[in-house]
């Protein structure tokens, strides 16, 4: 190819290009160690003067224009890509994602909560021994408070007879016992955990389900810290505007003992069918520790005091994510699980 | 337990209207769960917590508590009781207690001339406000007397007891094959741990929970005794879940009650009956009460007060709030208060339980809110708990849902798995024979939540973390575990083992565990061939397989199943927290494919091992590409594809070396497998 030839075609090649390679390909074709333009730069010396000094020029001036173009076409081809239009509003590929159960994210957003407020997370076994679900709870046997729980007891079939009956342990206060027993306070615990009921099962009983506990021992324990331990859960759990309503109750561990009731989250108290229009919703049965309770455990209770409370999980997440019937926690139904 | 409005109106004259009566009362006192009218009556149904039975089980009772916290004036019941002059009731009757721990306190009249008959109206009508029949006169005055003052009492027809001049009444234990009918004509069998009160004779009531046949109360009756008793709670309450009868007064007795109550019931009740049967009271209580109760006085320390609450309140709101009680000040000092209780308050024992009684009174929700004074250090966290969410955050990433059972089974289901029974722990008093025992393996109620969902789905991929529990000598034995379960409609369950067994190695990288070993195993409940156990560290944690074609049909339509089952606790021993740098090659990598044609039955990790083994120094990974058995192969014969990555930390490796490692592991294939290089 002669200059002429060149200049013709390196535009057009160029102009036509679409993409870096066939750009480097072009760049090759004709300024590459071996093409078109150079080999005629490199027989430039092997030429008379007067044409060295006629085509020198020309070819020097053809080599900047095409490395103008080149870089002109890169930038072009960079910045202007062509692509196919997409139809954008087809469905984005399947990925598979499983679902955590929405008791699980509660659970860790409940225990989020507590571990901000500075108490640790404590477990034990779910079969239990009378004692610790009953006795060191200042429910003794013959107690009629122990009608409040009606319990699941086991065959005691075992290999060593035991004096101790067992039990499926009915609230999670027993693992406080247990924590109580092996520690010295000051401490702050909840103890999250399964408990099992025998009753009755329908959309608000279950005989299997979840509760958590808190409890805070120290020396100067007030009832005023009492409340305030347990209006900063609520409102972190629910919201800022939430209220809490302390009303008397009784559990042989406590003294006094309270039920805790909140402000119908659903409604704001303005009525509805969650709150049968009460505006309040009863939520966890708590109080100040039982002397009875620290005497068990063998802490001397006029030195320390304490409270404790606890709540339902599964009510908790039937209120906070509006579900009507407990059973759909252990049913294991993929709709209702793959909703959250 | 009932309570009609108009009959707490009678002593409580400013008495608010009923919807403003139970609001207070659920914020200072009792949850009043049910407000109905019954006629003209409003009926409040009021969640009494045991430990107030003693005092305010009775309308009067409440009417006190109410009083007390509503700051209005209680107008108490007068009557009018008139004794007989000349017949003295210790000549007609004797009262034998046979233990004093049985029995706390017995105390008797005897009423002489009564005209058995039907009951007035308003009687009647105040019986039926609180569930109860009308029968006639007598036994309606006893209930009324009970609803009135909380103390259950009982009416004897005297002429039906035993003896002739001066008649008998022992208070004794049940003694074996001893029976008794009960007023309700039903048969019950007595033994020693059931008290009764008997004549010389036959026993004529179970004591604290019903009457008998025998000295019933009938419209020929003439002469009666009257029973106003207290009994041992415990021993009531058993009495009363072995004869599993449950009455008005057995609930009463079993809560304990103030062995105060007696004689003011007594009194009330022989004066009703005389107004209501014209009888005549025979002269005396015989009343047999040989532990007497001491006065119960208890010391107030405010400075103590303000500790436990956190706050303040005024002095005089607390003096005001213990008389409103009828707590009498017996002594007051500027630090104390001396507080003699009400023998019906046996909730009343500590300092504790008067603080509640301040605190309440000046209502729960003035009392302040206010931090703890003490540092809040960083809470430890809970390991285990943050290692199961890890499981259960990388489960959800690779498409498994999480899934919540009951902890049971039934004793049809370990049959089904051929679980022995014996082998498992089971309740004693089940809900219903498909909760009988707790689950020694999640995979029973993982194999039913799989077969419930796959009628709404095709594909089920679920995983569950819980507890199960096996027998040990001394005590259950529960453990943690994880069970996940697949099953897909839409493809071949060859590849669903391999997607399980997949997610079993994910899991186990993505929560740092050793390489994960999988060795064929014979199971129960799995597929012969179809089953493997998992290994990590040489430490058996679980098992992995297609559950048996015969549960598939038991449970799932007979559509197949891949289930995996492992040990939480053991997973997180052998993960390892900490995560050690390797040094990046220094030298670049060389990588060689190879395709061979071996017998099917040959194994995979047999291969890759004598591989591995033909070339120890250079040869740093292989790694499967491609499986294929089928058209263009002979039968028996399958083709694997495996790239090799050479790599040495030292130096750039060359073809020649590479080259000799080919040759090496080639003829070794040869040797081994008989392998034909493609």
């Amino acid at each position: 190819m002669n200059i002429e030839e060149i200049n013709q075609k390196v535009f057009q090649e160029i102009g036509e290009c679409k993409d870096l390679q066939t750009l480097e390909k072009i760049r090759i074709k004709y300024l590459g160690r071996k093409g078109e333009l150079t080999n005629i730069l490199k027989s430039l010396k092997d030429l008379p003067v007067d044409q060295r000094k006629e085509i020198g020029p020309i070819a020097n001036n053809l080599k900047k224009r095409i490395e103008t173009a080149l870089e002109e076409k890169r930038l072009f081809i960079i910045d202007n890509p062509e692509l196919k239009p997409l139809d954008l509003s087809l469905p984005g590929k399947k990925l598979k994602r499983g679902h955590l159960h929405p008791f699980t994210t509660l659970e860790n957003k409940i225990e989020e909560i507590f571990g901000n407020l500075g108490f640790e997370i404590v477990e034990s076994d779910e079969v239990e021994t009378e004692y610790y679900n009953f006795d060191a709870l200042n429910i003794p046997a013959d107690h009629p408070a122990r009608d409040m729980w009606d319990t699941f007891w086991i065959k005691n079939d075992f290999q060593e007879k035991n004096k101790q009956k067992f039990l499926l342990r009915t609230h999670t206060s027993p693992i406080q016992v247990h924590y109580m027993e092996t520690h010295q306070p000051p401490f702050r615990i909840v103890s999250p955990g399964r408990v099992y009921r025998y009753e009755a099962i329908d959309a608000s009983h279950d005989i299997q389900f979840h509760q958590l506990e808190c409890l805070m021992v120290d020396e100067n324990i007030t009832f005023a810290n009492f409340k305030f331990i347990v209006l900063s859960f609520f409102q972190q759990l629910f919201s800022k505007k939430i209220n809490v309503q302390f009303t008397p109750s009784y559990f042989p561990f406590v003294e006094p003992g309270v039920q805790i009731n909140i402000s119908c989250p659903r409604c704001n108290q303005k009525g509805c069918s969650l709150c049968k229009n009460t505006g309040w919703l009863e939520i966890a049965g708590a109080g100040m520790v039982h002397p009875n309770v620290f005497k068990a455990v063998g802490y001397n209770p006029k030195i320390w005091r304490g409270f404790a409370f606890g709540i339902g999980l599964e009510r908790i997440a039937m209120i906070k994510y509006n579900i009507p019937d407990i059973r759909l926690f252990n049913s294991a139904d993929l709709r209702f699980i793959k909703q959250f | 337990m009932k309570f009609s409005y108009n009959w707490l109106k009678e002593y409580l004259p400013k008495l608010p209207a009923v919807q403003k009566l139970a609001e207070d009362l659920t914020l200072k006192s009792f949850e009043v769960e049910k407000i109905e009218k019954v006629n003209s009556d409003i009926v409040m149904d009021i969640n009494l917590p045991p430990n107030r039975f003693s005092d305010s089980s009775g309308h009067l009772g409440l009417a006190k508590e109410i009083s007390a916290i509503l700051d209005i004036p209680l107008k108490t019941p007068t009557f009018h009781l008139n004794e007989n002059g000349k017949l003295k009731a210790s000549n007609f009757l004797q009262i034998k207690v046979q233990n004093k721990n049985d029995c706390l306190r017995y105390s008797s009249r005897v009423i002489f001339d009564v005209k058995v008959k039907e009951s007035p109206d308003w009687l009647k009508k105040r019986l039926e406000s609180c569930g109860l029949q009308s029968i006639n006169n007598i036994v309606d005055a006893t209930n009324y007397v009970m609803l009135l003052t909380g103390q259950p009492l009982h009416a004897f027809d005297y002429d039906k007891l035993m003896g002739k001049k001066i008649k008998a009444l022992i208070v004794r234990r049940g003694l074996s094959k001893e029976k008794i009918i009960t007023l309700d004509d039903k048969e019950v069998e007595l033994n020693e741990n059931i008290l009764v009160i008997a004549d010389l004779k036959n026993p004529l009531a179970i004591a604290g929970i019903k009457g008998g046949k025998i000295a019933e109360i009938d419209s020929n009756t003439k002469r009666i005794v009257l029973e106003s008793a207290n009994f041992d709670h415990a021993l009531i309450r058993r009495a009363s879940q072995i004869t599993k009868i449950v009455t008005d007064a057995s609930l009463r007795f079993e809560r304990t009650l103030s062995p105060s109550l007696t004689i003011d019931a007594l009194n009330y009740v022989a004066a009703l009956i005389q107004k209501l049967a014209d009888g005549k009271i025979l002269k005396g209580i015989i009343d047999v009460f040989p532990t007497k109760i001491s006065k119960k006085v208890l010391g107030f320390n405010f400075e103590q007060f303000y500790q436990f609450a956190g706050f303040s309140i005024d002095k005089k709101f607390i003096e005001k709030a213990f008389k409103r009680l009828g707590f009498k000040i017996v002594k007051q000092t500027a630090k104390d208060l001396f507080l003699e209780i009400p023998p019906q308050r046996i909730d009343i024992e500590r300092f504790e339980d008067l603080t509640e009684e301040v605190l309440r009174l000046y209502d729960y929700n003035k009392a302040p809110a206010a931090a703890p004074r003490t540092l809040i250090l960083p809470a430890p966290a809970n390991e285990d708990i943050i290692f199961r969410n890890k499981i259960k955050n990388i489960l959800i990433g690779l498409g498994v849902d999480e899934i919540y059972t009951y902890s049971f089974v039934s004793k049809k289901d370990l049959e089904n798995f051929k679980i022995a029974e014996k082998d498992a722990i089971s309740l004693e008093n089940p809900i219903s024979s498909d909760y009988t025992h707790l689950q020694p393996t999640l995979l029973i109620n993982l194999t039913k939540a799989t077969s419930s969902n796959l009628r709404f789905y095709d594909e089920v991929r679920i995983f569950e973390i819980s507890k199960t529990f096996q027998k040990a000598p001394i005590r259950p034995y529960e453990e943690w575990r994880l069970a996940i379960g697949l099953a897909d409609k839409t493809q071949p369950y060859d590849l669903l083992f391999f997607e399980l067994k997949g997610i079993i190695e994910q899991l186990t990288e993505g929560l740092n565990c050793a390489e994960v070993e999988f060795i064929d195993i014979d199971v129960n409940w799995l597929t012969k061939n179809r089953a493997a156990k998992i290994i990590i560290n040489k430490e058996e944690i679980g098992y992995i397989g297609q559950l048996n074609s015969r549960l598939a049909h038991l449970y799932n339509d007979g559509i197949p199943m891949i289930v995996a089952e492992l040990d939480v606790e053991k997973l997180y021993r052998l993960s390892k927290e900490e995560y050690e740098f390797a040094p990046l090659p220094k030298y670049p990598a060389v990588i060689r494919d190879i395709s061979i044609l071996v017998n099917r039955n040959i194994k995979m990790s047999d291969i890759v091992n004598i591989i591995h083994q033909s070339e120890p120094d250079i040869l740093f990974d292989v790694d499967l590409f491609d499986v294929y058995e089928g058209e263009n192969l002979p039968e028996n014969k399958k083709s694997l594809s495996f790239h090799l990555i050479f790599q040495a930390e030292d130096h750039t490796l060359t073809n020649e070396e590479v080259g000799k490692s080919m040759e090496k592991i080639i003829s070794n294939l040869k040797a081994k497998f008989n392998a034909e290089i493609r």
